[in-house]
């Protein structure tokens, strides 16, 4: 289990994460999700023992992670700006894995390379970006650790591409029982890959839940009611549970968190003309999260101005 | 405790830079063979200074070769890489520093043993040659050169383990680097010249990097300790040793110190580590402020610095630019402010060291003294350095600032404590009255015994050397006694005997340049002379240059091929127009190695000469047509001898083109070289007498006087 405690990290001046903690526990694919500049990729490489943390530690099975070999044995790390020795090819960089990683399988090395149809012999720095992604990613799976690390992985390849590699991983965590931290901006990459979702925002972990508990959490309501209704009579019959409103005379949108039921409940009581509840989709919450947090931008630029958030 | 070394980190590093380790062996080879073949390879091998500086450039460029690629450029990316490998930072720093150590050591004794086998190769050639030849090979030497490239390279790798801690984009690991090497090295050639310009032009200071790094070898040279200098000059250099290797050490733990307290990578200087970016910056700014004040204004040569300064200019621009862009403008602007208050603290020091400097040692403190302008060599006869002194001090108390045209002339006194340089401005007929008016340039054999031999050997033995000296007139001979140079640059009487001589025929006089053993100062010599008809000349054509020529015929006629080298060069450090045009030719004719005779001619000497001269040689070489590909020493393959060496002379103080000639032409060669020198010893034999007889003629009436007056 990797536990993250207490982490606060600062540059310049400028924080990057404040105080964030939590848990991941092993055999799960878990998933960093945020805007950009929300800290995702300083956790990554705080986990994975490049930054040390102002304050707080990461720790492995209680072993804390940072200028331990032994730790870092277990884990690997794909980085979102990939990084090969000069000139290598992938069978230079698959024996510079070997000398590092002693459960490096050759042959694993080989059928995926055969899989994806990568050339082993050709110079990486010839490589497209997206098969220098595939190369990292083969390479990655080929040293067999306990933990991964992928940032932004599916960044630069094509949708087939993603599904196969996303399988690969897949496999790989489903027949070792190993664990997954990925990290992306896009909601739609992880939305069928992760057990579990963490969703960054300045520095902060603003919600972690299972993929299915979010998705089941959060739903999309569409009122149609006799009478105009205001927006915070609306607010009033929700109990505080809506992340979003948005009324137009009589007709409400909004999106329900928690507790939806009982809301949808209360709602059926004021004998609404129509009513609809329509399940989310992990991309569409996470945007009404991050406008609940007040991170949007109207057309004029501002961030933070939608008026019908709801905190 | 466990030392932070991880073998996977070391193999890794090591397979990176085999390609090092392969153009050693490279090196090493080519420095073997070229070493033998090569005309004057003897002398790439006996002297240790030439050698050791190849050697340390060639380390000195493959060790930032290695960090490169062990280190990489993408710093950023690269660090976030290597930090996700299971390896600590100690073990990245000190495992890699590791990796390169022994890329350094494999290419220390690489070269070396390519020395060494040089050595013994050459000296079976001699043997065969039957030319005098002597055992060039001594392991302690080559220890202790093995010793002191390894203390260089040590500083250096230090050196660049702190840059690389520092450095945050390839761009500024370059810049730091240049920054912090050459700021070092223009702050030493710089301290010298402010000295001087603040005393009025009249003293300068004793102070570089080779200065102290001869020291240093000079101390690993050493094999006996027997006076008081001698232990004074040994603690000395053995301070010097330690304090370069705490120096390596200090950097090295401090580069490790701060590659503990990076964030991201080791690198990112500006977040990091404030107060070690200021002190950075405030060199690299000191670096380029250094360099054109020393350029422009002390420089004195303005003209042909010009095209530098845009250079330096647009440099400075471009740092300027991209500090403003990476937003340290702040920073920058303070790290400019110190600089000029460091700069400032450095003028003050020079301004107060000028001022104490000008204060000419005591007369009687005064042992030897050194006019380059005069003679090549130091005196010590008193009579010329009283007069040299007494000189000295006329521009001491009454220095004259503006003449027209003006040599400048460099004198040196030594004391027990040490050497002080002054300069003089002076017009060039002036101040002749103590000294022969023209420079006097050794024309003649360079003979070597001792320990350390020499490029050639005129002498078999050191007996032979004695017996020699023994025939030197008594006044002569009170000079042979060699001084002792302390590591201050002092000199004592240790009671060494002379080692190096150089003997030289020149206007019907022997003159004897003696250099001395313990000298780092390569031109340090004591010179007199002797007329011909003394027994010592008799024996010097008798027992020195006839077995010489012997041997040198019956080289030729056992070697198919001989080799001709010819010297051009001017004198360097005099401005005056006359003698600017007084270009020199030396010719040296080499076989196995081996040389075996050379000669100077001037202009004034032979009119004829460089055009005929060289065109004579041109054509007993390869006929009028060919042009002549020539081993040179400079920069270019093939060159037209005769059109290229006027270029040449006019350009560069010194060039030097060798090339072989079939035996049959070297004789050809010898005999107008034999005919030329003929000569011109007729001519300076009739100089000689007249000379004797216009001294007789002197006399006579003086005496005559005496007689009438007693």
């Amino acid at each position: 289990m990797i536990t993250v405690k207490n982490i606060t990290k600062t540059f310049d001046g400028q924080t990057a994460l404040a105080n964030l903690s939590c848990e991941i526990p092993d055999g799960r694919i878990y998933g960093l999700v945020g805007s950009n500049g929300a800290g995702k990729s300083t956790l990554l490489r705080i986990m994975a023992g490049i930054f040390k943390p102002d304050s707080g530690e990461v720790d492995y099975d209680g072993v804390p992670v940072f200028d331990n070999p032994a730790v870092k044995e277990q884990f690997i790390f794909v980085p979102d700006d990939l990084y090969f020795l000069p000139g290598a090819n992938m069978k230079r960089m698959a024996k510079f894995y070997k000398n590092f990683y002693p459960n490096f399988s050759m042959e694993r090395f080989e059928h995926l390379t055969n899989v994806l149809k990568l050339n082993t012999g050709k110079a990486l720095s010839g490589f497209s970006k997206g098969m220098r992604r595939q190369a990292a990613t083969v390479l990655a799976l080929s040293c067999r650790p306990k933990y991964y690390f992928f940032d932004e992985t599916f960044d630069g390849l094509d949708q087939i591409m993603r599904d196969t590699v996303k399988k690969l991983i897949y496999e790989d965590i489903c027949e070792r029982g190993v664990t997954a931290v990925l990290t992306s901006h896009s909601l739609r990459e992880l939305d069928n890959t992760c057990d579990e979702l963490a969703l960054l925002h300045q520095g902060k972990i603003v919600f972690s839940h299972e993929v299915e508990d979010i998705k089941t959490a959060a739903k999309k309501v569409q009122v149609a009611f006799a009478e105009n209704v205001t927006k915070e009579e609306f607010m009033e019959l929700c109990n505080g549970k809506a992340l979003s409103v948005r009324c137009e005379g009589r007709v409400v949108q909004a999106i329900l968190n928690k507790g939806a039921e009982e809301t949808e409940a209360r709602i059926r009581e004021k004998n609404p003309v129509l009513l609809e509840i329509l399940p989310l989709s992990l991309e569409e919450i996470f945007t009404y999260e991050m406008e609940a947090l007040g991170y949007s931008f109207d057309t004029n630029g501002k961030e933070g101005t939608d008026e019908t958030s709801n905190q | 405790m466990k030392l932070p070394i991880n073998k996977k980190v070391y193999r890794d590093a090591l397979r990176r830079t085999r390609i090092i380790r392969i153009v050693s062996l490279l090196v090493g080879i080519i420095m073997t063979v070229n070493a033998v073949d090569f005309p004057g390879g003897d002398a790439i091998v006996s002297t240790g200074i030439v050698m050791m500086a190849t050697q340390a450039t060639g380390m000195l460029a493959f060790l930032l070769l290695g960090e490169m690629i062990i280190h990489g450029y993408r710093r950023k990316r690269k660090w976030d890489f290597f930090r996700t490998l299971p390896a600590s930072k100690a073990e990245w720093y000190w495992t890699s520093l590791l990796a390169e150590m022994t890329n350094m050591v494999l290419y220390i004794l690489v070269t070396e043993a390519a020395v060494v086998i040089a050595s013994f190769r050459m000296e079976r050639r001699s043997m065969d040659n039957l030319m005098p030849g002597k055992l060039r090979f001594y392991p302690s030497e080559h220890i202790h050169r093995v010793i002191l490239l390894f203390v260089i390279g040590l500083v250096f790798l230090a050196v660049l383990s702190v840059i690389r801690e520092l450095a945050h984009t390839p761009a500024s690991y370059f810049v730091l680097l240049l920054g912090i090497v050459g700021g070092y090295w223009v702050i030493l050639a710089l301290v010298p010249g402010v000295v001087r310009s603040y005393s009025g032009n009249f003293v300068s200071v004793y102070m570089s990097l080779f200065y102290r790094m001869r020291l240093f070898h000079r101390l690993m040279s050493t094999e006996s300790v027997s006076s008081v200098t001698d232990v004074l000059v040994t603690a000395y250099d053995t301070l010097a040793i330690l304090v370069n290797l705490f120096l390596a050490v200090l950097l090295l733990l401090f580069g490790r110190r701060l590659s503990d307290r990076s964030r991201v990578e080791f690198i990112g200087a500006e977040y990091r580590n404030k107060p070690m970016f200021y002190v950075l910056t405030v060199l690299l700014n000191l670096f380029p402020l250094l360099l054109i004040t020393y350029i422009v204004v002390l420089g004195g040569e303005y003209k042909t610095n010009i095209l530098l300064v845009p250079v330096l200019i647009g440099l400075i621009v471009y740092f300027l630019l991209r500090l403003f862009r990476e937003k340290l403008s702040k920073k920058f602007l303070c790290c400019v402010g110190l600089s000029v208050i460091l700069a400032g603290i450095i003028s003050a020091a020079t301004l107060l060291y000028a001022r104490f400097g000008r204060t000419l040692p005591a007369r009687e403190e005064v042992i030897a003294m050194r006019c380059d302008y005069y003679f090549p060599g130091m005196v010590s006869d008193k009579e010329i350095m009283d007069k040299l002194y007494s000189f000295l001090e006329n521009e001491h108390d009454n220095p004259v600032t503006e003449r027209y045209e003006y040599h400048e002339m460099k004198i040196s006194l030594y004391t027990k404590s040490g050497c002080r340089q002054f300069y003089i401005n002076r017009d060039i007929t002036e101040a002749t009255e103590f000294l022969p008016k023209r420079r006097i340039v050794p024309t003649g054999i360079f003979c070597s015994f001792g320990k350390k031999p020499k490029i050639s050997s005129e002498f078999e033995t050191y007996e032979e050397y004695e017996e020699f000296a023994a025939l030197l007139p008594d006044w002569c001979k009170k000079e042979l006694p060699v001084y002792y140079v302390n590591a201050l640059g002092g000199l004592s009487k240790s009671g060494q005997t002379v080692t190096v001589g150089i003997i030289d025929y020149y206007r019907a006089q022997f003159r004897v340049y003696m250099s001395m053993e313990n000298s780092f100062e390569p031109q340090n010599s004591i010179e007199c002379a002797f007329p011909p008809d003394t027994e010592a000349a008799v024996y010097y054509h008798e027992k020195v240059c006839r077995p010489q020529r012997k041997a040198f015929a019956e080289a030729i006629r056992e070697n198919p091929k001989a080799y001709l080298t010819v010297v051009f060069f001017k004198e360097e450090d005099t401005y005056d127009r006359e003698t600017y045009d007084e270009r020199w030719l030396y010719t040296r004719f080499s076989v196995g190695g081996n040389i075996v005779n050379g000669t100077f001619q001037q202009k004034a000497d032979n009119p004829a000469f460089p055009e005929e001269y060289l065109q004579t040689i041109y054509d007993l070489i390869l006929g009028p047509e060919e042009p002549i590909t020539a081993g040179m020493e400079t920069a270019e393959a093939v060159v037209h001898l005769y059109e290229k060496s006027r270029a040449y002379v006019e350009d560069y103080p010194k060039a030097t083109y060798t090339f072989f000639v079939p035996a049959e032409k070297l004789k050809e060669i010898m005999k107008f070289y034999g005919d030329i020198r003929a000569e011109e010893n007729r001519q300076r034999e009739e100089e000689w007498k007249k000379r004797q007889e216009e001294s007789r003629q002197q006399e006579t009436p003086q005496q005559e006087e005496e007689g009438e007056g007693s």
